[in-house]
């Protein structure tokens, strides 16, 4: 089974899901390990470039979320309990995150909270409970993530050759 | 045989109709975007409905007809739904940064909304449905609800 308590890093993952991994690794893991989960794609059409996402959901916690076969970004939520590297956790007030973070700012366009650490909040406005922590690449937060090309660098390190 | 009272066969029938009515939307494009595809609080408020229930793709081809150049992008973020058309050549007369588009959220619930930004740094969100929509006070756009809701 799926262990939900894990820590999570910004930029890096958990334990079990390291940001920067290949879809391959990730699916043969979860095959290994006898875990089930649940595939789809999101084609993205009419976006530019018209480059694919393709999600794996793990018993309705854990979203791994990777382009071009590259693990960029995880979400997390419903009964996942592990905690950020500073006890931010889903459940908690997010006044009681705003305290610990005060980097933490509502962003507008995305609906949900930023911090400079490294990772995304989302709450839910009926109970002011954070409902869901996002972590995910640097390049994430660059200019030219749609460019796709920063993947190089990581299926470069899987010892895939460049597309 | 004949066209009887049905107005004739199927590919004639009502095409004296189309020129018409394709004009009057074109009509209606033209007064949301005002002259060189400016958007006013005015143009946006009288013309809402407008920018409802288009595709991310038809709404960019209205704008791109205003001489916009455009591309669109979703969100980073995995849990937001919406979709973007990023504008390439923002300016005074062609005011509008970014359309954001959203299907509904967890956030604003189970409605459609439209967001335009604009250089001024005005922003105007137009939302389907009313009684769907929640609001968290930390908005800082001016709401525009449908006045015939979409559903």
């Amino acid at each position: 089974m799926i262990n939900l308590h894990e820590k999570i890093c910004p930029y890096k993952g958990t334990a079990a899901f390291q940001l920067g991994d290949s879809l391959e690794h990730i699916r043969m893991y979860l095959k290994k390990n006898r875990i089930p989960f649940n595939q789809s794609t999101d084609p993205n059409i009419g976006c530019t470039p018209e480059i694919p996402w393709i999600f794996i959901e793990i018993n309705q916690s854990i979203t791994l979320c990777f382009v071009m076969d590259i693990l960029f970004e995880i979400v997390f939520e419903n009964m996942y309990s592990g905690n950020l590297h500073n006890n931010v956790r889903i459940g908690m007030m997010l006044t009681d995150a705003e305290i610990i973070d005060p980097t933490l700012t509502y962003n507008e366009e995305d609906e949900d909270y930023v911090s400079t650490a490294g990772y995304w909040l989302e709450d839910n406005p009926e109970t002011g409970k954070i409902c869901s922590i996002t972590v995910y690449l640097p390049e994430v937060e660059n200019e030219d993530f749609f460019s796709y090309t920063w993947t190089n660098k990581y299926k470069a390190a899987h010892g895939k050759p460049f597309s | 045989m004949g066209t009887g009272r049905h107005g004739g066969f199927g590919a004639t029938k009502g095409s004296g109709r189309k020129p018409s009515l394709q004009m009057n939307l074109q009509l209606f494009a033209s007064k949301a975007f005002e002259k060189g595809g400016h958007v006013s609080a005015k143009s946006i408020a009288d013309h809402r409905e407008y920018f409802l229930g288009k595709s991310v793709k038809r709404l960019e081809k209205a704008m791109n007809q205003q001489g916009y150049i455009t591309h669109i992008e979703r969100s980073r973020h995995k849990t937001s739904k919406a979709k973007k058309i990023i504008v390439e050549n923002p300016s005074k007369i062609k005011n509008i940064t970014v359309i954001q588009v959203s299907p509904y959220s967890k956030r604003h619930g189970s409605t459609a909304y439209v967001k335009i930004s604009t250089t001024s740094g005005g922003i105007f969100k137009i939302v389907s449905n009313r009684e769907k929509y929640k609001t968290d006070g930390k908005e800082t756009a001016k709401i525009f609800f449908a006045r015939r809701e979409k559903r």
